[in-house]
């Protein structure tokens, strides 16, 4: 058999089988895309309800590569999207799963069954104080502006009024503060010993508070979610309870840390929660009229 | 196309000039919201193949489509400053008003 034959036989016979086989293949392969892209929405009813109605789609794109483009932009377009909305979303679990020691579990346990952000992070001060801390401050961001959120205090102590940020009110951190930085830097700030750190306050009279109550040792953890900033949490260490150790250490700021980390998760369960609701009421959300206008465009 | 006529999720897209893989998830959202409802085709073509999906706006969706539809020509009589509509309505919004808002 001479290389000519070879040739013709390479272009004239076998590239054009492989071609029209191939061809045959694409609509299957489009189908088992489709039914792959299905399978990974999550819920088992939605994911036969989807595979169908794909497949049926499918009977109606012409042509075979075609079918195959089609397929691809569903699985591409509409499974990550789909996927995020059918799946089952933790309200408020994560922050009973980290908090170590059997206080903390309980604690975590009505944690999770809290689904008002405002009642979380209440739970989530009381936990703290006085165990952990004689002050718990959360700061949560409306916009571009801080407001306090909660404020507790070990053995019924307030803070004057005019001093420290009550709840409801607006704050702003100086540059160099501990929420600043721990905000800027998206990282949890330890300050063992306030007297020996030249802290800026956010006001004088803050500050004056801060040497009143003998305010000693800070944490300060931003709470960050899904590439987020919600806000920060700050505990501290000070006069108003006798404890043996009033400096925080690097393990309690690892702690605080955690707790950040879940209590941001748990804030943003509950925001996507409370948007799940509004959604709910369609007449009066804009969100549904967005998709419509999608369609009506 | 006639009022009588069902959508299903590839029409839809084909009439709203999108790919179908976008309108999936928003007619998913749709329906999650109660705009839209879908039931699968009453024929008996599952002996044939899988079945179609079609749609259509609830009370409420429909009501909201056709404050939309109003607001939209509302904004279009301003920006031109005539009484009049500028322009006709889009493939979809005939589609719309024929196939879903005229149930």
């Amino acid at each position: 058999m001479t290389g000519g034959m070879l040739t013709f036989l390479l272009f004239a016979v076998l590239i054009p089988l492989a071609v029209n086989e191939a061809g045959d293949l694409l609509p299957s392969l489009a189908r088992y895309l489709l039914r792959w892209g299905a399978r990974r929405i999550g819920p088992a009813g939605q994911a036969e309800r989807y595979e169908e109605e794909w497949l049926a789609d499918l009977e109606s794109v012409p042509g075979k590569l075609t079918k195959l483009a089609h397929a691809c932009g569903v699985v591409i377009r509409s499974v990550p999207r789909l996927r995020a909305q059918f799946r089952p979303r933790p309200r408020g679990g994560p922050l009973s799963r980290i908090l170590p020691g059997r206080m903390m579990d309980r604690i975590g346990k009505q944690l999770a069954e809290t689904q008002e952000i405002g009642a979380t992070l209440q739970h989530v001060a009381e936990m703290l104080v006085p165990q952990f801390a004689d002050h718990c401050c959360i700061d949560l961001l409306q916009g571009d502006v801080l407001i306090r959120r909660v404020q507790q205090n070990a053995g019924g102590w307030t803070p004057p009024a005019g001093t420290w940020a009550q709840v409801g009110e607006p704050i702003h951190f100086p540059v160099g503060h501990f929420c600043q930085q721990a905000m800027t830097r998206l990282d949890t700030i330890l300050v063992t010993d306030l007297a020996e750190t030249d802290i800026p306050a956010p006001s004088a009279r803050s500050e004056a508070t801060a040497h009143e109550v003998g305010l000693t040792s800070v944490i300060s953890a931003p709470l960050y979610a899904r590439g987020v900033l919600l806000g920060v949490i700050a505990v501290a260490r000070s006069r108003l309870t006798n404890r043996t150790q009033r400096n925080y250490t690097s393990a309690d700021r690892d702690f605080i840390d955690a707790v950040g980390r879940r209590v941001a998760i748990a804030i943003n369960d509950a925001m996507t929660l409370q948007g799940e609701h509004q959604t709910a009421l369609a007449s009066s959300n804009p969100r549904p009229r967005r998709l419509l206008q999608v369609l009506l465009a | 196309m006639g009022p009588d006529e069902e959508l299903y999720g590839l029409r839809i897209a084909m009439n709203a000039g999108r790919k179908a893989g976008s309108v999936y998830p928003i007619l998913a959202r749709l329906e999650e919201a109660g705009w839209v409802e879908s039931f699968w085709e009453r024929e008996e073509r599952g002996e044939r193949g899988p079945r179609r999906r079609f749609y259509q706006f609830s009370a409420d969706g429909l009501a909201a489509a056709r404050a939309l539809l109003i607001e939209r020509r509302g904004t279009v009589r301003q920006r031109t400053g005539r009484s009049a509509p500028a322009r006709s309505p889009s493939p979809v919004t005939e589609l719309l008003l024929s196939g879903w808002v005229a149930r």
